[in-house]
């Protein structure tokens, strides 16, 4: 956003600058005499934060009213494309797959252990024998299906989060590496998959 | 374009280095200044510092669990970590998800209403491992038999 002089004036007013003024194109070298410049610096806003208006200075309101107004102008503005654009790679994509796989094994998780409690409550057998006899039951293509849909994500992120971890403590940042181990996770997981499903 | 801002000189990169200021502070509300603002909620800079130490903390303790399941088999300790380390990776993964898209700031209700369901369920998630570890046959068992029924 351009350093217009409307915004800079508002920036110095709210700033309680004294002496600016939209001629003086520089500002004193002086560090002392700098901060004298800015009343209540600290109160105001920590130095280099930059502020925005919801509306012009003449119409503002409170804070809180200026943020709600920031708030309902950004839910009606048009967002530009993002994700339908930006070139499928690697490195996005994983990124996107480690968070999905992992939402959906965690709601998995958590839909499992909140059903185990209250199970009873509700009258549904819940019983361990039950799941595991009925889940013995099922046709080896139901099985094996359903193996390498929930062994897939797991495996996955897994390895995907070992990958993570790697990134953590600064190994592999470079991009040839971050390709060479996001092919490595995905084989691992082509391999771990296949071994899950085999069990 | 000879203009010069009005505000401090001392550019953001060199108060960066110096570790005055943290990065991309920006405070997008109204100009409208106020002292109580800035003097009620000073938050520790540190915090999400910590959040992510026990993230890493939570991730890294998840190897050598999944690790010694798949060498040693089910054992009432390994469950016992499994309960307790499993639910607050998902927790710490699921509040992510919220910050990202349900964001207090541009949507302060369904934000406040995401984040209480998520405590209760990790915190009903962390009683029904307890209970299906000790009443039951545990975690590990119940994924190895299941999966090999």
């Amino acid at each position: 956003m351009l350093a217009t002089r409307s915004m800079l004036k508002t920036v110095a007013q709210k700033l309680d600058i004294v002496h600016w003024s939209p001629s003086s194109h520089t500002a004193p070298s002086d560090p002392a005499v700098r901060t004298a410049m800015f009343k209540n610096t600290s109160a105001v806003a920590p130095m280099g934060l930059r502020h925005f208006n919801a509306s012009r200075p003449s119409m503002e309101q409170s804070p809180a009213a200026e943020s709600e107004l920031l708030r309902q102008q950004r839910k009606v503005r048009p967002v530009s494309p993002h994700l339908e654009i930006y070139q499928p790679q690697i490195t996005w994509y994983l990124s996107g797959i480690h968070r999905i796989t992992g939402c959906a094994i965690g709601a998995g998780f958590y839909a499992g252990a909140l059903a185990y409690l209250a199970g009873p409550a509700v009258g549904i057998q819940f019983d361990t024998a039950a799941i595991i006899s009925a889940v013995g039951a099922a046709p080896i293509a139901a099985k094996v299906a359903a193996k390498t849909i929930i062994g897939a994500p797991f495996v996955f992120h897994s390895l995907n989060g070992i990958r993570h971890l790697v990134w953590d403590a600064t190994k592999f940042i470079d991009i040839k590496d971050v390709y060479k181990t996001g092919y490595a996770v995905l084989g691992g997981t082509l391999v771990g998959t296949l071994y899950l499903a085999s069990l | 374009m000879s203009l010069r801002l009005a505000t401090p000189t001392l550019r953001s990169t060199a108060r960066l280095l110096a570790r005055q200021q943290p990065m991309g502070l920006v405070k997008i509300h109204s100009s409208v200044a106020s002292k109580s603002a800035a003097a009620s909620s000073t938050p520790d800079r540190m915090h999400g510092s910590y959040h992510w130490n026990a993230e890493r903390v939570a991730s890294i303790g998840l190897v050598p669990l999944f690790a010694g399941q798949f060498a040693f088999g089910a054992s009432p300790v390994l469950d016992t970590f499994f309960g307790i380390l499993l639910p607050i990776h998902i927790h710490m993964g699921f509040g992510a998800c919220i910050t990202d898209y349900l964001n207090t700031r541009k949507a302060p209700v369904i934000g406040k209403i995401a984040t209480a369901a998520l405590y209760a369920a990790t915190a009903g998630t962390l009683v029904g491992c307890y209970q299906f570890n000790t009443n039951d046959i545990g975690l590990t068992e119940l994924v190895v038999r299941a999966w090999t029924a």
